[in-house]
């Protein structure tokens, strides 16, 4: 107790205080060592679910805006129109300058330009023969829905859907075609543009 | 009565962490799925009805007025307004079996967008000029186009003498493509009058087969 009593007689007061700050120093930054390994780190993720929520309502919102799904390619530019009346469900013909499809299957091809081959011709020069077997076979099913839903409408609609160069001699046909296979209403599909 | 430290009761409430897995995972499966099948392209639809020929099976009631039967005729060189029913203001008459243009075609700048790989209607008559590409697209290029402005105008110039008529014939040369179609569609049903209020004019729109003239 005595030679202690003299060693700290031999130190000053200044060395004194910084002997006892640098041990509170080494003293935090154990305990700081040892905290970071026991305390878990919390991320919050309202921001995130925030805006998750706020995505998924507006992508449900607009799938829901039409029932009518076009895929413009190379082959099919559709036109622009300025008319603002929504798609309803109806048989889709699509008419390209290489094909003719009804609900996107294939039924006609065509010659360069949007020509009509021969052998697809009837006997009236109008009508387009493989087009008007498929379409009866959709008035057909129309007609055997309307028996046993009374709520389905009686008229029979068709949408058409043609690329921007397709010819109007070859959309008479098509149109000839179809109102011989008693679809009543035509419903030309085109891009919405502002300014209707 | 006090009690030890270990049976006093905790009056802390103890946090519960909601399981946010599930959710997560939807969102994660939703999200994808709904851009992929949402629309990128607004459609619209425009009405028309199909061309007759021959005969009518069904007798029709003749009507208390006779009709106007305005006929809008897309020809190469531009429209042609003709009507058997009555007069058409501001548009000069054309004698039966002739062909003429009365809102001729006109040159004006057309903003390429739209047209990119292609030039704008009508094509036979534009093939010479240079096209619309990426690197004009948001430019103005003169072009020979059909002027529908003025055929939107002089049809509600019609429909403001006839305001009752309600049916319009569309015909066109075989040549002509979809696209003008529509465009004459668009301008005989809609116009702005000067107010900017919007007149509904003809909405019954049918076609007629085409002709070769």
């Amino acid at each position: 107790m005595g030679i202690e009593n003299d060693q700290h007689q031999h130190k000053s007061q200044d060395e004194l205080y910084s002997e006892m700050r640098a041990r509170e120093k080494k003293k935090i930054k154990r305990l700081k060592r040892k905290n970071a390994h026991d305390r878990p780190v919390d991320i919050s993720i309202n921001s995130l679910l925030d805006i998750l929520s706020v995505i998924l309502v507006f992508l449900m919102k607009s799938y829901s805006a039409s029932s009518t799904n076009v895929k413009p390619s190379k082959e099919l530019q559709i036109p622009f129109t300025k008319s603002i009346d929504p798609a309803s469900e109806a048989t889709a013909v699509t008419v390209t300058l290489k094909h003719i499809l009804v609900d996107d299957v294939p039924v006609m091809d065509l010659e360069e330009g949007g020509k009509v081959r021969a052998e697809d011709l009837a006997e009236e020069s109008m009508m387009l023969q493989p087009l008007y077997n498929k379409l009866l076979d959709e008035v057909e099913k129309r007609k055997k829905i309307m028996q046993r839903n009374t709520s389905v409408e009686a008229k029979i609609n068709m949408e058409l859907i043609a690329d921007r160069f397709v010819p109007f001699d070859l959309l008479t046909r098509v149109m000839y075609t179809a109102g011989q296979a008693e679809f009543s209403k035509f419903d030309f599909i085109a891009i919405k543009i502002e300014g209707g | 009565m006090s009690f030890s430290p270990s049976s006093r009761h905790n009056s802390e409430l103890e946090e519960i962490a909601i399981n946010l897995n599930p959710m997560m995972d939807m969102f994660a499966v939703l999200i994808p799925a709904l851009l992929m099948l949402s629309a990128v392209v607004e459609v619209a639809v425009v009405e028309v009805s199909a061309p007759s020929i021959g005969p009518s099976n069904v007798e029709q009631k003749p009507p208390d007025t006779p009709p106007l039967n305005l006929t809008v005729t897309v020809l190469d060189g531009g429209y042609m307004l003709t009507a058997t029913g009555g007069e058409l203001p501001g548009i000069p008459r054309v004698d039966p079996g002739m062909t003429m243009a009365q809102i001729p075609l006109k040159e004006m700048g057309v903003v390429c967008s739209r047209f990119r790989g292609t030039v704008p209607p009508p094509r036979s008559r534009n093939l010479e000029r240079p096209g619309c590409n990426d690197a004009n697209a948001r430019d103005t290029v003169p072009f020979l186009i059909y002027d529908i402005d003025t055929l939107n105008q002089a049809v509600l110039k019609i429909h403001q003498t006839y305001p009752n008529d309600r049916n319009v014939i569309i015909a066109a040369e075989s040549s002509v493509q979809y696209e003008s179609i529509i465009d004459v569609l668009d301008a005989t049903r809609v116009a702005r009058n000067a107010d900017g209020s919007f007149e509904t004019m003809f909405t019954q729109a049918v076609l007629s087969p085409a002709t070769n003239m």
